[in-house]
């Protein structure tokens, strides 16, 4: 008897176990499968789809093997995301220089970018001055708006020289070409003065050597007084003195030599050219074209002088380059140079000439260095003016990426140029705060920080025309929702009990977004679960060890989760088995009580002594049954007389209490199936 | 006087068949009285005591008498020869099962009836009835 389970409202108890056990915990998630053989995701990932009831284990299964496959494409995943990263971090990269390869910047771009507005007006004031004295010395200057109405004025253009040099952006450069212009101006009376001296030095040497000659004469010669004979020493005495008076006599040579030959006349102009060259070297294209100036206004320049080319024997004046120019015919149609002097004994000039080695040999070629140089210098600088509008119109267009290239190009081509350096502080910040933002943009996509790069990406689409950062947006979102995904299926793995793929999938989530705030706050709170399941499942044992099935089904919501999970089919079942108990307990006591309300309590009485044997010990079902006993203690004492006489063998007397006892309980089925099968045994012995 | 020898006549066969009649009637009305006094004589079944299942031992060979009601016709044997009959003796609220053969009675047992049994035990400590009358 004790085994018809249950013996009433079975079929409800069924349908309520099978709503406790399955509504609540059997949760997948109906997400699309990335298993080896499915496609990557195309778009958005349904994260958490509604829930769909496993209703059998296979269901479950299913999942876990799902599940597993997940885990298994992970690598693979995470391969084709490097593969993106590269991809974009490229694109990025190409899209500033700044941001993509600093190495290659100038060290001079970071000063130059953050210069502040002040700086700029002092720059605008001083290049006003700069390109106005080259204005000044060079007709065909770019910065010359007609070049009809203004006139050369290289006495205006010294005095502006003067006034550069007070400039702090002007660097000591001016004030170098203005030294050296004095210098030649300089030099130029200094020779003559010196061979002045020279002259007058040669002529007392001269005089010195014709007496210590006429001495040597007479201390040669015998006494004519004595007739001794001459004296060595005396003689040695004047043949030293006259030594030291021609090695003097030969150094004033040298030096004039030195001081009016073409050679040194040519040395300083060629001084004056190293500084053009070493300006334009500097690319202070500017500056340079400035010394070329004075140099060709003051008649430094040789070649561009008819008097550089002088006739050849024979021939008439040529003009600059019809012949090879002579830089001693240069030297002696020099303006600076005051008289020639006198010959070797009474003239300077005739003096050098004749200690010229080169004298007699063909003249010297003259290279036109300065005025090729400026050419090539005027376009540079009309290069950088024509970079300085396109720079504009791309700033005005948003063309930000394009304009920082155009930037650095400047700055590599003509760093000292006004173009570059009176850009307004406004136009360069722009440049830069793009530059920083894609900087910034990379760094969020290394270190996987896909909100800030959202962020990033719509300022920079909102500030800059010639990028466009919308894949980047879409990669951000994607990945996002890939770790959500993730997550989603590392609970799955939690709720079928596979938790080495949860941990794979959980961590690599973490690796997909670390930055992610609702990964973060998700993978907390899975890694909480899945503690607590652990606890749990430690919890459930011990229950299921105690058979303490009323708490079991108090937390059957907690447990039923860990226990449908499948990961321990003894654990489930024994979930299960104390699920039933209480139910069983609880379907009894419900029955129990309806019965005494109708004043049944032989039958209340037997409801809970036909429960389970391991629950009749039941602290409720005993309390119960003591409460409805009081009412029905013939009843009871007739059944227990019956299941005694029944225990000892003696079915006849065991039928006669159980027919009293069902005279007291006659809608008893037990009873009625005991009598049933104490009389057919009585009666067919 | 003719026609009352006539009708005396014939109620001869009249009065005969009535004389008959109470003759059978009265007959069978002592035939039952004797019958129920000879079951009425028997002791009454010691419900109380058999349903302690002690001592038992003493109540074998002997008959006794219940009377009592019909509670219940429980079923009848594979044989269709003895029916179990459950039965609440007068002034009992025990039940006692009978094993009534089919030779005890002639009259149908249906629950509700008041009969007069006459039982003794059985080797399995069954109640054996051998005859019942109603009461």
């Amino acid at each position: 008897m004790k085994n018809r389970y249950p013996p009433r409202g079975s079929l409800r108890g069924f349908l309520l176990l099978a709503a406790i056990l399955f509504s609540p915990f059997h949760f997948v998630y109906s997400q699309s499968p990335t298993g080896p053989g499915s496609a990557p995701l195309p778009g958005p990932v349904p994260v958490a789809a509604p829930p769909v009831i496993a209703s059998s284990s296979e269901k479950v299964e299913m999942e876990r093997l799902r599940v597993v496959r997940e885990a298994e494409s992970v690598s693979r995943v995470e391969a084709a995301f490097r593969e993106q990263v590269a991809l974009l971090q490229k694109k990025l990269l190409s899209s500033s220089i700044e941001a993509g390869r600093p190495q290659s910047l100038s060290s001079a771009y970071p000063t130059y970018i953050n210069l502040n507005a002040s700086d700029v007006e002092s720059a605008e004031q001083y290049h006003e001055l700069l390109t106005s004295t080259l204005n000044d010395l060079i007709p065909k200057s770019p910065y010359r708006i007609v070049y009809e109405d203004e006139t050369s004025d290289p006495k205006r253009a010294l005095e502006k020289l003067e006034q550069l040099s007070r400039f702090r952006e002007d660097e000591n450069i001016s004030r170098t070409i203005q030294a050296q212009i004095a210098a030649m101006r300089n030099n130029v009376q200094g020779v003559h003065v010196r061979v002045q001296q020279i002259q007058a030095e040669f002529e007392q040497i001269k005089e010195q050597i014709k007496v210590v000659e006429r001495n040597l004469d007479i201390v040669s010669e015998p006494s004519r007084l004595t007739g001794a004979p001459a004296s060595p020493a005396a003689i040695a005495v004047e043949m030293d003195k006259a030594n030291k008076l021609r090695e003097r006599r030969d150094a004033l040579q040298k030096e004039l030599k030195t001081l009016t030959g073409p050679g040194g006349q040519t040395l300083r102009k060629l001084q004056f050219q190293q500084l053009i060259v070493q300006l334009a070297v500097q690319k202070r294209y500017i500056h340079s074209l400035i010394a070329s100036g004075f140099y060709r206004v003051f008649d430094f320049d040789l070649s561009l002088l008819p008097e550089a080319y002088p006739q050849a024997p024979g021939q008439g004046t040529q003009s600059p380059g019809a012949g090879n120019p002579s830089p001693a015919g240069a030297t002696g149609a020099t303006p600076g140079a005051p008289g020639a002097p006198a010959s070797p004994q009474g003239d300077p000039a005739a003096l050098a000439q004749a200690a010229s080695p080169g004298a007699a040999a063909a003249p010297i070629p003259f290279i036109p260095t300065v005025t090729g140089l400026e050419a090539h210098l005027l376009t540079l600088v009309r290069d950088a003016m024509k970079d300085r509008e396109a720079l504009d119109n791309m700033l005005a267009s948003g063309k930000l990426s394009s304009a920082e290239s155009l930037l650095q190009k400047m700055l590599v081509a003509a760093p000292y140029q006004p173009e570059l350096h009176t850009i307004p502080y406004e136009a360069r910040q722009q440049i830069h705060e793009f530059s920083q933002s894609i900087r910034e943009l990379s760094e969020a996509l290394n270190s996987r920080d896909y909100t800030e790069m959202q962020r990033l990406a719509d300022a920079i689409d909102e500030v800059a025309d010639d990028v466009n950062m919308s894949d980047v947006r879409a990669f951000a979102t994607e990945q996002s929702e890939k770790a959500l995904f993730w997550i989603g299926q590392a609970e799955v793995a939690l709720n079928v009990g596979d938790r080495q793929s949860m941990q794979t999938l959980m961590e690599a989530a973490k690796r997909h977004a670390p930055l992610d705030d609702a990964v973060k706050q998700r993978l907390e709170d899975l890694q909480e679960e899945a503690n607590g399941k652990s606890r749990l499942a430690d919890e459930l044992r011990l229950l299921v060890k105690n058979s303490d099935y009323e708490t079991v089904f108090q937390r059957r919501s907690e447990f039923g989760t860990l226990a449908n999970s499948g990961s321990d089919p003894k654990l489930k079942a024994d979930f299960e088995e104390l699920i039933r108990q209480e139910e069983v307990v609880q379907t009894a006591l419900k029955e129990c009580d309806g019965l005494a309300d109708r004043s049944s309590y032989e039958e209340a009485w037997l409801v809970l002594h036909d429960i389970d044997e391991e629950l009749i010990k039941d602290p409720r079902v005993i309390d119960r049954q003591r409460q409805v006993e009081r009412e029905c203690q013939d009843f009871v004492s007739d059944y227990s007389s019956a299941v005694a006489f029944e225990e000892s063998g003696q079915p006849a007397l065991a039928l006669a209490w159980y027919l009293t006892a069902f005279a007291k309980a006659q809608s008893s089925s037990e009873l009625k199936d005991r009598i049933h099968d104490l009389g057919a045994k009585l009666i067919n012995p | 006087m003719a026609r009352k020898r006539k009708s005396s006549s014939r109620l001869a066969p009249i009065i005969g068949i009535v004389v008959v009649v109470i003759a059978l009637t009265g007959g069978g009305l002592v035939f039952f009285l004797r019958m129920q006094n000879q079951l009425s004589r028997l002791p009454t079944f010691p419900t109380e005591t058999y349903l302690t299942g002690e001592n038992l031992w003493s109540l074998e060979d002997q008959e006794f008498k219940i009377e009592g009601r019909v509670d219940k016709v429980i079923m009848p044997s594979e044989d269709r020869k003895t029916t179990l009959v459950s039965v609440q003796p007068d002034g009992s609220k025990r039940r006692i099962p009978l094993l009534i053969s089919d030779e005890a009675g002639k009259k149908t047992i249906l629950p509700e009836q008041d009969l007069l049994f006459k039982v003794q035990l059985g080797s399995a400590l069954e109640v054996l009835c051998s005859e019942y009358v109603t009461r």
